[in-house]
């Protein structure tokens, strides 16, 4: 109607001739001149036409006016079609033989955006048409595919099919002039060119879209896209990244090199994002990891030390981050981080003691503690900073801590001389007067004392001279604060358990109970007797949570103090009838007021000393023997506190062993200490100490062995000793010495038995 | 001029058929098209409103006329119409044809295929179903040239479906026994096309105690094999030519020797009840229930195995199938006994390994048997030996004490115990119990007898449906497997009298009443119908059992029993 | 507003929204962009358009069935003849109309309306004899006797019911 150009409209009963050129001129006009408009008429007669076709089958049907019609085979409906669909296969395939014919002469850039731009008219033309032809899908291309009919789609699809015979596999045929142009393209940007995107991207979707599966043609496939772009586009990624990677590193630092294929990764990872199917993605991005990382990895590897040398924090990021995306890749790495760090702490702990071990013996513990703070620290940084506190870092700095942390220059093969160490640095910042309390940093110093002690592998060690320190600090009344003794306590026991920390906290209860006991005894006193003088408080402590052992020489009680501690043994003996009070005179503190001389002092001093003391109210000279005579104290010992006692020249020495009280003592303080500790003392200590830590660890693989047998009744040497450490090792490390030697104890006391005819099987002797 | 079908027109890929338009208006008369009312409609139209009528109404519609007739016959509404109706894209069949992998799928013998499965008639699997579902079909009646009378006899007639051959054997002794191949139509007076006898080796009076047809793909394409068992421990081979049965031919006969070492043979061999052979593999059982193993490779026989049980009776039924192409699966129902004096059913699956074996499959086969087999396999398992087996039973007594839940349970299944076996019959996937009253004297389990009191128990003409699952197992761990059960489903409430035979094959069971009638049960819907009513002189207790047997398949059920054979057609 | 001309040359002014229940109508809007030129409709005649458009009115803004529909909905739903109130009085015409309303539906492309159309075909043809049907629809019998006798026989099974 109004278009003029067009010719009639065939009648519904036109035959396919006339149809079809009518339905042709509309058909090329809409695939050729589109963008000239197609009006309404020419629209609804196109599909008027193909409408009027596809329902003529009333005619044939009624043309059959033949006797044994009546034959099943020849049953059902006759739909109209196929002619039409066969010449819009011919249509298409003339077609495409023309835009094919325009092609061949063209090359590259040129003839992509030459397919780009057919591509786009020819799909939007056949969408066109696809609509026109509805009818012909709706019931005959319905019918053959449900028949099974194969090569019979709708008409896009079948326009898509066409295509890809006719057009896109003439071109591809050519060396595959199509996928190659493209992937020349993306070599130039990778080359730093700039190119259309748009343009491959279209190019690219094509290959996509003309994917089909048969069976059911609306499901996505991807067979074109993979044969003819991926994976060429793989191969040649391969090829450009494993030459440009190789000539880099040739004039390159590995540094650089990190930058570079950490770029080139981002690179590839955009591309996909801007003109790839996604799933390229993973084919491409694990070709570029094994091509930029694993074929590098080794060199990686190797220059991973220089950069932990020069604190190279970026680039050691840097390669993890890429060293991680390929498979194995941060094992070594971990293997050198792990060495480093052991090296660090045990040069750090050479530095401290001098080349020649000189300063062992007076090492301080602060120093010490201080020193291997700092190499945790540090690499702890570098965990988390570089290695973004990966669980295998962490894991080999552990490792490494805990193998430089006990066994170093400074513990020689001892195990007990770090937590003994650590003990005595944290002692002394849970002790009054130390500078760390004063800054208010206590906290975080015990928290750091903490991170050491997680390290320790005899936890047990550590614990024993802690209790030790720990008593002390009470007896004497000089630890810090009940708050920071507390918190420590309270971090022992989120890390080692209830049981690690019963005995410290029995000893807090057993210090506020003594201070109820001495307030209560004395009121008592102050109600019963009028003749006290004597200032007395006491400490009644648990044998078995204290680290404290009784006198084992000889004391006779003076005089003075007696009624004193007749009523307390009396006034205790009432409140717990049936315990033994054991009196530990050499823990105990005296404070002697003067009379004799101008000045009145106060003596601070021991229990012995006191009683040495006491004996010149009587006289003033006296002579050794007389003094053991008095005091029972044995003479060797006596010969000491006696020297402490010249020495602040209270007592005077001027002839053998005879003492005379100095009448012309003088000294700028009232308050005099005495009581300063014995060389000897000292160091008994340690040794003692140790000597609990070996008793008590006999009785632990002991007890340990035989709850073992107890539950499995038999089990083989080996395995014994296997669950033994395994059972023990959080606590410390039991020497297979020290195990074996625990069996044979057993077997003599006959907690188990060999097994009868075997050599290393034993059994619990229930 | 033709009427031109013009959907076959259609292209292959790029080749043009030649235009047929042109020549087809020309012939036109130009008045056609100006049709009034309903003709001006086209086909698709048509078809569309014709797709919203029942099968009835379409054949209604395909009475009006000529054009109607094509249309209301167009294949895809029929197709839609029996998937609606039917649910399944093939026919319900008998069991014991080419090819079943899982024990249930039936596909024709070669000379019986309708052509590829795209141009299925579904009109006429239609009223195939149709006839099915309401017990329409017609009776013919075949003739069996035996001596004697067989009617009041004890013995059974055996019979087999193999395609369009209906191949029977009477259980009768006789001096020479023989099984018959009938071709129902081709001899309109129902006597058998050919004969073939059955000789004994001993030249003494036999019978035909069972007959098991060849269920592995045919080696030539007209032949199929049917083993015979004779009462005398002997058997037969017969090569049947399905598409001449004269020129069938009898392929070997097996005489059991007694070997040291074996079981006795007389327990071993006589009489074989029950059979089934997958060529290379036959299996056999006898009354006493030792199952043996037969390697019929290279037109030997090799015995490999035989396995006994002491807890399980006949009757029995037996699927064979070939799940994995190194194993065959054997799954049999039988009657168990329940104490004091009662039956229910059990199903044991064996895995048989396949000839010849993988060297993988061999080690396997080293496996010990799982506790609850039913049969002890020899210690030393080759090719041809079972593998593995598996039990399941409807009435399981647990051990110890119970609770309330457990004991209610307990009660219902106890409910079901049945005081005799009439028979048991099994597709692999469903189990159907026909109980039989306690007077009747019967070839089903007769050991016990108990006068107990117990209280009556359900209807004797009741059969009970179970579900059978035997849950598939990675092949080479086959003992590793879930638990095998057997779970009641439903009563099939219908039949007037105790029930003397049953068939079951591909969810569909059909049960032969001591009185002649017939029914058909779709077991997945629970549906019944009865196929042929009640013979005239009513059931009663006082009566003479009448054994029978019945077989059917995708389109026939054959029963026989002492009328003779009858063949119910339902492709009618 | 859409302008159509029917085959009897009779001009429609409608809505979009209602035209566009047909889908020919609304894919070529879409293909070819909304103009002020006539939409011709060469296979549909004036009296049944009116109808048409009056069926699309009262459905109008009604979700279209998707392409796949056929696939989704359950066979059992896809044979029901159920015809809502409003469908059952619009389609209750004479037999001449009834088929104009099919064709045209067919033609335009609007599936619903088809499907009254056609649902309401088969509940005239439901329960009839062959007899009854062909005087309901004034259907020549040209079968031969002996064609008639074969027809019975074949669909015998489907009688006794």
């Amino acid at each position: 109607m109004s278009s003029n150009a067009a010719p009639a409209m065939p009648p519904a009963s036109a035959d396919l001739a006339t149809t079809w050129a009518f339905l042709e001129e509309g058909v090329d006009h809409i695939m050729t001149k589109l963008q000239t408009g197609v009006s309404y008429s020419k629209y609804m007669s196109l599909y008027t036409v193909a409408y009027n076709y596809c329902t003529s089958s009333k005619m044939s049907g009624a043309s059959s006016d033949h006797p044994g019609g009546l034959s099943n085979r020849s049953a059902g409906a006759n739909l109209m079609g196929s002619d039409l669909y066969n010449n819009l296969i011919r249509y298409f395939v003339s077609h495409l033989k023309t835009l094919r014919e325009a092609s061949d002469a063209l090359q590259d850039e040129e003839l992509l955006r030459y397919y780009a731009r057919e591509w786009d008219r020819y799909t939007t033309g056949a969408n066109y048409i696809n609509r026109l032809f509805t009818y012909l899908n709706r019931h005959w291309v319905k019918r053959e595919r449900d028949e099974g009919r194969k090569g019979v789609y709708p008409v896009y699809t079948l326009a898509l099919v066409q295509w890809k015979t006719n057009f896109f596999m003439h071109v591809q045929q050519k060396n595959t002039k199509l996928a190659g142009a493209i992937l020349r393209l993306i070599e130039q940007q990778r080359n730093g060119e700039t190119i259309d995107q748009g343009l491959v991207k279209k190019v690219v979707d094509s290959f996509v879209s003309l994917g089909l599966d048969d069976t059911d043609i609306n499901k996505a496939c991807l067979d074109v896209y993979k044969e003819h772009f991926e994976v060429p586009f793989i191969d040649a990624t391969e090829k450009y990244y494993k030459q440009e990677s190789e000539s880099f590193l040739a004039e390159s630092s590995v540094s650089d090199y990190l930058k570079k294929a950490e770029e080139r990764l981002r690179e590839e990872e955009d591309r996909v994002e801007r003109y790839l199917h996604t799933q390229t993605r993973k084919p491409l991005i694990s070709k570029c990891e094994h091509v930029l990382i694993r074929e590098h990895s080794e060199l990686m590897w190797e220059s991973f030390q220089s950069l932990l040398d020069y604190d190279k924090d970026e680039d050691l990021q840097r390669m993890y981050a890429l060293l991680s995306r390929i498979p194995e890749g941060l094992e070594p790495l971990r293997k050198k981080f792990e060495e480093h760090v052991k090296k660090a702490g045990l040069s750090a702990v050479t530095k401290l003691i001098g080349e020649g071990a000189e300063n062992v013996d007076s090492l301080d513990p602060k120093a010490y503690v201080d020193a291997l703070l700092e190499i945790h620290q540090k690499n702890s940084e570098t965990v988390t900073r570089s290695f973004r506190g990966e669980a295998g870092f962490v894991a080999s700095l552990d490792k490494a801590c805990r193998e430089f942390v006990n066994r170093n220059a400074a513990t020689g093969t001892s195990t007990s001389k770090s937590p003994e160490l650590l003990a005595k640095h944290a002692d002394m910042l849970l002790r009054k007067n130390n500078k760390m309390a004063e800054e208010g940093d206590l906290e975080g110093a015990l928290n750091r004392v903490m991170i050491l002690f997680k390290y320790i592998e005899d936890k047990d060690v550590f614990q024993t001279f802690y209790t030790t320190k720990l008593s002390k600090r009470l007896i004497h009344g000089v630890s810090a604060s009940d708050e920071s003794e507390a918190s420590m306590i309270s971090k022992l026991k989120e890390a080692c358990g209830f049981e690690y920390t019963n005995k410290l906290q029995r000893m807090f209860t057993d210090m506020s109970l003594s201070k109820d006991l001495t307030d209560s005894f004395k009121e008592r006193m102050q109600q019963n007797h009028d003749d006290m003088d004597i200032n007395f408080s006491i400490m009644v402590l648990g044998t078995n949570f204290w680290p404290l052992t009784a006198p084992n020489n000889e004391f006779i009680i003076p005089t003075e103090i007696q009624p004193t501690y007749e009523r307390f043994q009396k006034y205790y003996q009432t409140k717990h009838s049936g315990r033994k009070l054991t009196w530990l005179w050499n823990y105990s503190k005296n404070e002697l007021r003067t009379n004799y001389l101008n000045q009145k002092y106060i003596l601070m001093t021991s229990s012995y000393q006191m009683a040495i003391l006491l004996q010149y109210n009587n006289n003033d000279t006296l002579s050794l023997s007389e003094l053991v005579a008095a005091t029972s104290i044995n003479k060797e010992h006596l010969t000491q506190i006696l020297a402490l006692l010249v020495k602040a020249k209270i007592l005077i020495n001027e002839e053998t062993d005879q003492y005379d009280l100095n009448p012309n003592f003088k000294s700028k303080k009232i308050r005099v200490n005495l009581n300063l500790p014995i060389k000897a003392e000292v160091k008994a200590e340690t040794t003692d100490v140790l000597k609990t830590v070996d008793e008590d660890r006999k009785y632990v693989i002991q007890a340990t062995i035989v709850r073992i047998m107890k539950a499995r009744k038999t089990m083989k040497n080996q395995a014994l000793i296997q669950e033994v450490i395994s059972q023990i090792s959080q606590r410390f490390a039991p020497k297979i010495p020290d195990i074996k030697k625990a069996i044979d104890t057993l077997l003599e006391k006959e907690y188990i038995e060999r097994v009868e005819g075997t050599r290393d099987t034993f059994a619990y002797v229930a | 001029m033709p009427a031109t079908r013009k959907r076959s027109l259609s292209p292959a890929a790029a080749i043009l058929p030649p235009p047929k338009r042109r020549e087809l208006l020309s012939n036109t008369n130009p008045h056609d098209i100006l049709r009034t009312g309903l003709e001006r409609l086209y086909d698709e139209l048509i078809v569309h409103i014709f797709s919203y009528l029942s099968y009835a109404d379409l054949c209604a519609a395909q009475a009006a006329s000529r054009n109607w007739y094509r249309l209301a016959s167009d294949n895809h509404i029929w197709k839609s119409l029996y998937l609606s109706a039917f649910g399944r894209t093939r026919l319900r069949g008998a069991r014991g044809f080419v090819d079943r992998t899982d024990g249930r799928e039936v596909r024709p013998l070669p000379g019986r295929a309708r052509g590829h499965e795209d141009t299925k008639d579904w009109k006429w699997m239609f009223r195939i179903s149709s006839n099915w579902r309401r017990g329409r079909c017609n009776v013919e009646q075949l003739h069996e040239p035996v001596e004697g009378d067989i009617a009041g006899s004890e013995d059974n007639c055996h019979v087999l479906l193999a395609g369009p051959l209906i191949i029977s054997a009477s259980a009768q002794i006789t001096s020479s026994p023989a099984i018959c191949i009938h071709k129902p139509r081709a001899n309109s007076d129902g006597s058998p096309i050919t004969t073939l006898s059955c000789p004994s080796s001993h030249n003494s009076p036999c019978s035909v105690t069972t007959l098991a047809l060849d269920q592995s793909h045919p080696q030539a394409s007209n032949t199929l094999s049917v083993v015979a068992f004779l009462s005398t421990g002997e058997f037969l081979v017969f090569e049947i030519n399905h598409e001449d049965p004269v020129k069938s031919i009898r392929k070997l006969l097996y005489v059991p020797t007694h070997r040291r070492g074996q079981q006795r043979l007389a327990e071993r061999t006589s009489p074989i009840v029950q059979a089934v052979y997958h060529n290379p593999l036959l299996i056999s059982l006898s009354k006493t229930f030792q199952l043996s193993i037969y390697d019929l490779s290279d037109n030997g026989v090799q015995h490999m195995q035989t396995l006994s049980s002491y807890t399980s009776y006949p009757p029995t039924s037996f699927v064979l199938s070939t799940p994995t192409p190194t194993t065959y699966k054997l799954v049999m129902a039988y009657a168990i006994p329940v104490y004091p004096s009662h039956w229910t059913v059990g199903a044991t699956e064996l895995i048989i390994s396949a000839h010849p074996p993988s060297s993988s499959s061999s080690s396997d086969s080293s496996d010990p048997p799982s506790p609850s087999s039913v049969f002890a396999p020899g210690p030393l398992s080759s090719p041809l030996t079972v593998v593995s087996s598996r039990t399941a039973r409807a009435l399981d007594v647990p051990p110890g004490f119970i609770d309330e839940h457990k004991l209610r349970l307990m009660r219902e299944q106890w409910g079901r115990k049945v005081a005799r076996v009439a028979d048991t019959q099994t597709d692999g996937k469903w189990l159907v119990l026909a109980p039989a009253p306690r007077e009747m004297s019967f070839d089903a389990p007769h050991r016990i007898t108990s006068t107990s009191s117990t209280p009556p128990l359900r209807s004797s003409t009741t059969l009970q449906l179970y579900r059978l699952s035997l849950p598939s197992a990675p092949i080479h761990r086959p003992n590793s497997v879930g638990q095998s059960k057997i779970t009641f489903v439903r009563y099939l409430e219908g039949q007037t009298s105790p029930v003397c035979a049953l068939a079951l094959a591909d969810g569909r069971c059909v049960s032969l009443g001591m009185n002649g009638s017939i029914w058909v049960w779709d077991l997945e819907n629970g549906t019944g119908a009865e196929v042929a009513a009640p013979a005239s002189i009513p059931y009663h207790l006082g009566w003479q059992a009448r054994p029978g047997s019945v077989v059917f398949d995708d389109r026939r059920i054959i029963t026989a029993d002492h009328d003779g054979i009858v063949v119910r057609r339902f492709d009618i | 507003m859409v302008l159509l001309v029917t085959s009897d040359n009779e001009q429609f002014t409608t809505e979009r929204e209602i035209v566009e229940r047909s889908v020919l109508i609304k894919n070529m809007l879409e293909d070819v962009g909304e103009t002020d030129q006539p939409i011709p409709l060469p296979n549909v005649s004036s009296s049944v358009l009116k109808k048409v458009l009056e069926y699309c009115e009262h459905h109008r803004g009604e979700p279209l069935p998707s392409a796949d529909s056929d696939q989704s909905q359950d066979e059992t739903r896809k044979r029901s003849t159920d015809i809502s109130e409003w469908d059952q009085k619009f389609i209750n015409v004479d037999q001449e109309m009834l088929f104009e309303i099919i064709l045209a539906a067919n033609y335009l492309d609007i599936k619903s309306l088809l499907d009254v159309g056609c649902k309401t075909v088969a509940n005239m043809i439901k329960g009839k004899t062959p007899e009854e049907i062909r005087k309901l629809f004034n259907i020549v019998n040209d079968f031969t006797p002996e064609e008639e006798a074969q027809i019975k026989k074949e669909n015998e099974w489907a009688e006794d019911r």
